[in-house]
Formats: C-alpha cells, sequence, structure tokens
C-alpha cells in the first residue's frame, strides 16, 4: 500500500497519540480541501520578539535540511495550499483586475491630509529612520522615508513589492504611497523618541528637524513617504521560518514545510526580496481583549526588494551570495583575491528610485536570500512549481499597472523595472517549469478531460504531444489496474474511458525536446456523484 | 490498549482537557477547540482539526532561551553603534604595551537641548597605565575624534556623520591625564641598538581647545592649542634599565627636565576616501604644523612639519586593494634647543615598520613608506601582505630612500561595512618576527 506523504503524517501523529489508526485512504470525501480552517479560537498566545543575530546563527548553522526533504504538509490533493491564516489565494487561483491589483490590500486611502498628523512616538536611528502618527481620524499609521540621496528609492519599491505579495497571496499590511507636509507634522503630547541607545526619551522639534534632515524632499518641500497602517489586532512577534509556535493550536504545520513559506523563494526572486527572514514578518492575534483569537500571519518591510536596499541601493552581493558563504570565502581566500565574484562586475543602469536591479545575470535557483532561510533551503521542484504557475499569471499590463503604484518621476524608470520584472518572470517560469511535466489546470468537460501546458505558453518548446494510460484506482488499496491501453495524443483533451469505477487515475507523460517533461503526472478523478478531479501527483 | 485510550479521547469533556502543561502561565491556556469530541472521520478537514485538538493539548508559551534574549537585548539597545549616552563601559587601547585597558565613559550629548556635548572616560590598563580624559563643547555627534595625537603624530581626523543642519563645524575643550609607566627608549638615531633598550614613565596633562570646521566632504582644517605638561620618571618594566639610568640629557634631550609647553598644532586634510575607516578607492592627504613652546626657558622649543598621503587603488574589482601609505615629518629646533625625546616621531609597532617592537626607532625626522595588497575573503575577513620601509634621522640631507629599515608581513582583518574592527598583523624584519594584535586599520 502506498500513502501519500500528508497523509503519512497524520496517521503517524494519531498513531503516536494513542488514536486508532482510521481508514486508510488515499482521497478523502471533502478533497480537495481549499480552506485550512486554522483559525480557530485560541487564548492570546506569547508575545514575544526575535533576534535577528539568533535567527541569522540558526538559519545559516542549525535548521539546514538534512536527507531527503519531506514534500509540503500543507497542500491539497491537488498541490494547492489551501486558504489559511498564512496565505489566500489570490491570483493564482482567480483572475484579478487591474485595478484590483494596483489597490493592492489597501481598503483605505492612506492618512486623511486633511488635517495635522500627530506624532505618537519616533526612532532616531535604525535602518530607516520614521515616525509613527495618528491622523485625523485616529487611525495609525507607521511612515517612512527615502534616505536623502536616494529620492523614491524605499518609499516607490516598498509599495509596488506590497501590491505583488499581495497579489501572490499573502498578508500584507496596507502600505500607502504619501506626501508629508512638514508644517502639518504635529509631535503630540508625550511622544517619544527611542535613541540610539534604545532609550525612550520625551520627543522634541530638534527630533523631527534631525529626521527630516535625513530624508529626501521633492523640489516643493515635500517628502514622498511610505505610510504603513497599523495591523489589526495585538502584535505578538515575528513568526519563524522553522518549526511552529508552541503556544498556537492551529499551527501544527512546521514553517518550513509549508508550502506558501518554500515557495516565498520564487517570488522573493523574482522581486529579489532578499531581506525575507524572520524579522520581517509579523504575527497579530485577532479577537477580542482578553478572549478568544486566532493568529494571522504577516510578511512586512519590503523596502530591500527590487533594486533598493531600504537606506541605499541594494548591495551588490544581494541576490547572489549569503552573508557567509564558506565557497566564495575558501576561494577569494585562498587565491588571494585573484578569483573574484562575478556580481561585482554586473552593471547596473543610473536611473533614479531603480537601485541595482537587473535580469541579465539573474539566475532564478541560484539566487539567495541575505542568509539561508529554512523554508526555502526546503523547497523542492514542486513547491517551486506552485510559485513559478503564480508568477506565470502575471501580464505585462498586470505589472505595469503594479508599477505604476509606484509613482516613480520618471518615466525611464518606470519602463526599466517593467522590462526587467519581466525579464526575470521569463527566466523563473522556464526554468522551473521545465524541471517537472508542468501540466496543469486539469478539469472535466463532459466525457473529456481538459489541461493545459504552461510550458508551451512560456516558449519551452513549441509543441508537445501526450501519452497517457488510463488505470481504474482504489482509493482504499491504492492499487491501480489498466483499463484500455496507452494512447498519445496532440491535444490537450483526452477522452475519459468509460468505466463503472468510482476511482480514475490517468497518468500522462509530455513528449516534447525537455526531458523532465516526460515525468508522469497522475491524475485521479472521482468518477461518481458528481465527476471531479482530485488529485494531482506531479513526479519530481 | 488503542480502542481504550480512543474511547478515553472522545469521552474526555473537551472544557476539561489539560490546556497546557503543569505549570505554564495563564495566558497561554488554550480554549477546548473542536466544538464537539473528535471523532475518527474521513474529512481531511476534520483531521487536521484533530491534530490541533491535539496540539492544544500540550501547549508551551514560546519563550527564548537565555541567549537569545542576550542577543535581542543587544540589538535593540543598538549595542554595536559607538553613539552611547550616559554612562556605559568602555574597552580602550592606551597605546602600545599598554595591556588591556577597561574602563567607562560618560556621554551626553546636546546637553538640555543645546548643541553642547560633555563627554568625559577613564581607563586603568593591567599593567598599570591610565588615562583620563574630559571634553565639553560641540564634539560632532558620534563622540570626538581622534585629532592630532599628543604625541604630536599627525592623526587622521575621522569625521563621522556630520550634524544635523548642515553644521560641519566642532569645537570644545578637552582636558587630559595621561600616565604610561613602561614607554620603552632604545636610544636616537638610526643606529639605536635593541640590546638598549630601556623604559621611562611619562605622565602628560594637557589643557587644549580643540576646533575644526569640514568645509565639504572632502576639504577639513582644525587646530588644536593649549598647554601641555610632561614628566619622565623612570619605569616601572623591571625588565629592562631605567632610561634616566642609561642615557644623560645629552643623548636623551629633554631626560633631566620636566617639560612645560604651549602647544599649537593645525591641520588641513584633503579627504576623498569611500569610506573613512574602511576605504577601499581614493585617499586622504593631510598637511600639519605644530609649534612646541616651552613656558619656562627655550631649550626645547620646536617646529614640526608633517605630511601624511593614504592612497587606496583597487586592482580591477574592491575585493583586492593595493594601499599605500608615505608620511614624512621634519622637527626644526629653534636655536640652542632640542626637540625632547619624549615628543620625537617614532618606528616601529602595529602601525609602522610591523617587524619591529614599538618605539623602536626615534629621532627628529622621519622618513615611512607602505604598502599592502590586500585582499577580502569575504566583506567582514579581509587578508594583507604588506612591505613597510622608513628611516629616522636628523640631518634633513638624509632625507632620501637610503638606508631605510624594512620589514615585510602578513596580515588578518576583522571588518563590518563600515570599519576595520580587529587587526592581526605577523611582520618579519632583521630583528626576527614580531605579532601585533590591533583595533582598527594599519593606515
Amino acid at each position: 500500500m502506498r500513502l501519500s506523504p500528508p497523509v503519512t503524517v497524520v496517521m503517524i501523529a494519531l498513531l503516536l497519540a494513542g488514536v486508532p489508526p482510521l481508514p486508510a485512504q488515499r482521497f478523502l470525501r471533502d478533497d480537495p480541501l481549499w480552506t485550512d480552517q486554522d483559525r480557530l479560537p485560541t487564548d492570546l498566545p506569547h508575545v514575544r520578539d526575535l533576534s535577528a543575530v539568533v535567527d541569522f546563527f540558526q538559519s545559516t548553522f542549525v535548521n539546514r535540511p538534512e536527507g531527503e526533504i519531506a514534500p509540503a504538509e500543507n497542500v491539497n490533493t491537488l498541490g494547492e495550499v489551501p486558504d489559511s491564516s498564512w496565505f489566500t489565494n489570490r491570483i493564482g487561483r482567480r483572475s484579478m483586475t487591474l485595478d484590483e491589483l494596483a489597490r493592492g490590500p489597501n481598503q483605505r486611502t492612506g492618512p486623511d491630509a486633511s488635517g495635522p498628523w500627530t506624532i505618537v512616538r519616533a526612532k532616531s536611528q535604525g535602518v530607516s529612520p520614521g515616525f509613527t502618527i495618528q491622523d485625523a481620524r485616529k487611525d495609525t499609521y507607521f511612515i517612512k522615508f527615502d534616505p536623502r540621496e536616494y529620492p523614491q528609492l524605499a518609499t516607490s519599491t516598498e509599495v509596488i513589492a506590497t501590491k505583488f505579495f499581495y497579489a501572490f497571496g499573502y498578508h500584507v499590511p496596507e502600505n500607502f504611497l504619501t506626501l508629508v507636509r512638514p508644517q502639518s507634522l504635529r509631535i503630540g503630547d508625550g511622544a517619544q523618541i527611542t535613541d540610539a541607545l534604545g532609550k525612550k526619551r520625551r520627543m522634541m522639534a530638534k527630533d523631527l528637524d534631525e529626521i527630516l534632515y535625513k530624508v529626501a524632499r521633492r523640489p516643493d518641500g515635500q517628502i514622498q513617504a511610505i505610510a504603513s497602517l497599523a495591523l489589526p489586532g495585538k502584535p505578538l512577534g515575528p513568526f519563524r521560518y522553522h518549526g511552529t509556535r508552541p503556544d498556537d493550536a492551529n499551527d501544527i504545520f512546521p514553517h518550513e514545510n509549508r508550502r506558501e513559506l518554500r515557495g516565498l523563494r520564487v517570488f522573493a526572486a523574482w522581486l529579489n526580496h532578499d531581506d525575507a527572514r524572520s524579522i520581517n514578518s509579523l504575527d497579530v492575534f485577532l479577537g477580542e481583549e482578553g478572549g478568544a483569537g486566532h493568529v494571522l500571519h504577516h510578511l512586512i518591510d519590503f523596502g530591500s526588494c527590487l533594486g533598493s536596499g531600504s537606506i541605499k541601493p541594494q548591495s551588490r552581493r544581494a541576490g547572489y551570495e549569503y552573508m557567509l558563504e564558506w565557497t566564495p570565502i575558501i576561494r577569494a581566500g585562498s587565491t588571494m583575491g585573484v578569483w573574484d565574484r562575478a556580481w561585482r562586475d554586473i552593471p547596473y543602469p543610473d536611473l533614479p528610485g531603480v537601485g541595482r536591479f537587473e535580469a541579465d545575470f539573474f539566475q532564478p535557483r541560484e539566487w539567495k536570500p541575505e542568509y539561508p532561510n529554512p523554508a526555502f533551503d526546503r523547497m523542492r521542484p514542486n513547491d517551486a512549481f506552485w510559485a513559478a504557475r503564480i508568477v506565470q499569471r502575471f501580464t505585462r499590463p498586470m505589472i505595469e499597472a503594479i508599477v505604476r503604484t509606484g509613482q516613480l518621476s520618471h518615466p525611464s524608470s518606470e519602463r526599466y523595472l517593467v522590462k526587467t520584472l519581466l525579464e526575470r518572470q521569463r527566466k523563473i517560469v522556464q526554468y522551473y517549469l521545465a524541471q517537472l511535466n508542468p501540466l496543469d489546470q486539469f478539469h472535466l468537460d463532459g466525457s473529456m478531460l481538459r489541461f493545459q501546458n504552461p510550458g508551451l505558453e512560456a516558449g519551452l518548446a513549441d509543441s508537445a504531444s501526450y501519452e497517457y494510460q488510463w488505470f481504474a484506482f482504489d482509493n482504499r488499496s491504492e492499487v491501480i489496474r489498466p483499463v484500455g491501453s496507452n494512447a498519445s495524443s496532440l491535444e490537450t483533451t483526452l477522452p475519459i474511458p468509460r468505466s463503472s469505477e468510482e476511482w480514475l487515475m490517468v497518468e500522462i507523460r509530455t513528449r516534447a525536446r525537455l526531458a523532465a517533461w516526460a515525468k508522469p503526472v497522475q491524475v485521479f478523478l472521482r468518477n461518481r456523484s458528481g465527476s471531479k478531479v482530485v488529485g494531482i501527483e506531479r513526479e519530481e | 490498549m488503542h480502542c481504550l485510550l480512543w474511547a478515553a479521547l472522545i469521552l474526555a469533556p473537551i472544557s476539561s482537557a489539560p490546556s497546557s502543561t503543569a505549570g505554564d502561565p495563564p495566558t497561554v491556556r488554550q480554549r477546548a477547540e473542536p466544538d464537539a469530541a473528535p471523532e475518527p472521520t474521513d474529512s481531511r478537514a476534520e483531521r487536521w482539526r484533530l491534530r490541533r485538538w491535539e496540539k492544544s493539548r500540550h501547549l508551551r508559551p514560546d519563550l527564548l532561551s537565555g541567549v537569545e534574549r542576550g542577543f535581542l537585548w543587544l540589538e535593540q539597545t543598538n549595542f554595536l553603534e559607538i553613539n552611547y549616552r550616559g554612562f556605559y563601559p568602555r574597552y580602550s587601547s592606551l597605546g602600545p604595551g599598554a595591556g588591556s585597558a577597561p574602563g567607562v565613559r560618560y556621554w551626553k550629548p546636546d546637553l538640555r537641548g543645546s548643541k553642547l556635548d560633555f563627554q568625559s572616560s577613564a581607563a586603568i590598563s593591567t599593567r598599570g597605565y591610565q588615562e583620563y580624559d574630559l571634553q565639553f563643547g560641540r564634539i560632532i555627534l558620534t563622540g570626538p575624534p581622534p585629532f592630532l595625537e599628543p604625541s604630536g603624530n599627525v592623526g587622521i581626523s575621522q569625521y563621522g556623520d556630520s550634524a544635523p543642519g548642515g553644521e560641519r563645524f566642532f569645537v570644545y575643550g578637552d582636558v587630559t591625564y595621561r600616565s604610561l609607566p613602561q614607554e620603552d627608549f632604545y636610544g636616537i638615531g638610526p643606529d639605536s641598538r635593541e640590546t638598549d633598550r630601556t623604559d621611562y614613565k611619562l605622565r602628560d596633562s594637557t589643557l587644549d581647545l580643540v576646533a575644526g570646521v569640514e568645509f565639504n566632504r572632502t576639504f577639513s582644517a582644525a587646530v588644536r592649542v593649549g598647554l601641555l605638561d610632561v614628566n619622565t620618571s623612570p619605569g616601572t618594566d623591571e625588565r629592562f634599565p631605567a632610561t634616566q639610568e642609561a642615557f644623560s640629557e645629552e643623548t636623551a634631550p629633554g631626560i633631566t627636565r620636566q617639560g612645560d609647553y604651549v602647544r599649537l598644532n593645525t591641520a588641513f586634510f584633503v579627504d576623498f576616501r569611500d569610506r573613512l575607516r574602511n576605504p577601499h578607492r581614493g585617499g586622504i592627504l593631510s598637511f600639519s604644523f605644530s609649534r612646541y613652546d616651552e613656558r619656562t626657558g627655550g631649550a626645547l622649543d620646536f617646529n614640526r612639519f608633517a605630511f601624511d598621503a593614504r592612497h587606496y587603488q583597487p586592482l580591477g574589482s574592491v575585493q583586492r586593494v593595493l594601499a599605500l601609505h608615505f608620511f614624512t615629518s621634519v622637527d626644526d629646533a629653534d636655536r640652542n634647543a632640542s626637540v625632547p625625546f619624549y615628543l620625537q616621531n617614532t618606528l616601529g609597532g602595529s602601525e609602522t615598520l610591523r617587524g619591529f617592537r614599538h618605539f623602536r626607532f626615534r629621532d627628529v625626522n622621519i622618513l615611512y613608506l607602505s604598502a599592502e595588497y590586500r585582499w577580502e575573503a569575504a566583506p567582514a575577513l579581509e587578508f594583507a601582505l604588506f612591505y613597510d620601509a622608513g628611516k629616522v634621522f636628523s640631518d634633513r640631507s638624509e632625507f632620501d630612500l637610503t638606508g631605510l629599515r624594512k620589514s615585510w608581513g602578513f596580515g588578518v582583518r576583522l571588518k563590518t561595512t563600515r570599519a576595520v574592527v580587529l587587526r592581526l598583523d605577523a611582520g618579519w624584519s632583521e630583528e626576527g618576527p614580531r605579532t601585533y594584535l590591533s583595533f582598527g586599520p594599519s593606515f
């Protein structure tokens, strides 16, 4: 008997818990599951922050994968990620309008500029100095600016990246590009500033001057800023990319085995989000004061995306080498520096608001975040395929619509970003769709099984044929029995054999110039009481 | 057995299911999750819910380890930032051979909202070296910069971030007292012998006014004017004879009389390095003039002219840098006066002629050249091969490249993106190998 990995995990867990094994069956009555009910009421978990240094060491030395990497656990039988407190299927499952993409997560219009903004606290140091304000509506926003030397770089980038990550399906804050008039800022009574030592003291006018002195201004004196609406709920601190929260019962899948966190590597590579690490995430608890609620998991802080490194252009190393990576260190050290990193010589255009972002040298498989990410390290071809298919859904007008929300002053900068994103998208899609049989979008149409070959859409081959064999499938024993004989088709439509079997399975191999496409895809159909596709197994 | 456990699980009232392990804080007590007792199911959603119910019985708070709490505290307090406020412990370097020097510093910028800053520090080394200082005035944001060193050597102005609002000047009063009990002296001139090593105790106190202006990122100037009081006495290192026993006023001017000076140092800097404390390209030029006037008598009056040039040339990549250093200093004593031995420039040690001991050569004139080939294995790890050459001389006609003392060696440096933090240099010379562990760049 062969059990799929998720079923095996459940069985082992139940056995360990002293629960008798359930009747074995590959597909359950509610498969494929499109919603993971992980918002069951719990008490408030422990509020804690995480150390970036410890995260670096744990991710670099401790939480690296060993041996065979287990498949992602939180997927449905189609290999998709159900909606959950981590992820909501958006562009991957439905079409999004250009307006919807441009709006992203934003439900409001941004801070109310009709009255003064009251500063309630500030920080004078840090990666990007800024402060927290309350607008006339008493909404709370975190305000961050561009460094003086690089107007629009961080703020426009953050807005653009937020829209992309929202469209992918992640939970992200409402981030607005806004213009700040210094005269409209008022230091609130009791406003505190955190100084360089982390000490809090009362904020004074000169503190505000000091912060505003460091930021980029427009010729009219206004300051472009990112206004990030405070997330509703109680902040609990960042989530880790490894393990689970021991005080959240809803959190049962090890984070490194969540497909949306493994696949985040593909999205991060596309947008050059090298800062995809724990400290740039935030869990919040949604519930009544003192009552039950649930945890919602967010990605935050996209200032280090595309060509922006938050306070300056991305470092040349970003995306190409970990902060600590032994091989290049040994090579450069032992050759007295004669061996050099190729990324040092990558040319970048001198375009305002763009920074260091390119597509010519970008290789999807080689892309790296600042330091190893336990979930990224465990990304398997199926995880990458899932993400690459989402990336593929973005059309040129969609990318243009999102980039336009960055409101870059120079049209050439905007054009360059779009062009670079399209090229990186092409590389990502072509690479990951070439690693396995990419057939997708299986659905029944009367007596036909229809599907798509996104590899052809990606230009990986001009044509393909499909060899297939139908089987009767026993959902309990997982024994298969051929129905009919091998057949071949040039079309992405296969006739479903007449059969009284409850379960059918078809194994399809794609014949084209890519050898990996010959790996089988198994598609499982429930053949009674409303036929439908219930499972897809794609060999890696 | 399984059946019994399963039955117990089903029959257990949900509300009384243990919500957390014993002793856990109530804040992590988990509410009973499913509305009904879990049952065997052929629903995936139910199976996942069952796993959640199972987990809810074994919850524990997500607490950080002590190590992680410690690191978190350090990160949240910006431990690595230089610009602490108030009292804090500090590790200082009190000069060559001083040993470890723990101390404290008090740093209070922007007193009462003004633009005046106050700083004071104290440090005592394991070998009895002491230093106490106090500065008051507009010191610049990152704290008082190393400036013209008390010995008269040209210090490189290490401007930090400029003050907000475009302020680019500093002016402050400086009071310093130092006690250096084991300073080495081998005699004056290029032919001094290593076997003639002696030691003396140097105590000096200064009362100075320091001012500077940064015209722009490239050009800056500074001046230090004030009083310098120097006392020498036998050193405390029992391995070597006291300088006062082995040398006389003729062979070590100033050894029999205490120096009490009015001092003026001026310097002008042309700085085009890419990074101030971890340069990879560009360079810096500094010109300085100093005047030392004895307050009583004039036997130790002199002028000093110094020129320092450093250049950093990337060799096809910032990973490979050729660093060049040229330094010369010429002292001009007044008629019938001498330059005191304790204010003469020296060669040897962790920054010059690294194959020789600290203070190995000294005289009124000095010529020094150094070249380093530096290569970064990683941005935080740098290796270097170096070659140093230099000489001290008494007659300006000897200002040439003959008779240079040479040393060569290998170095390892740990760096941040902003600065060289730790440097280990191993140098060789005709007098054997030397190893130096230092803070900060060689040049």
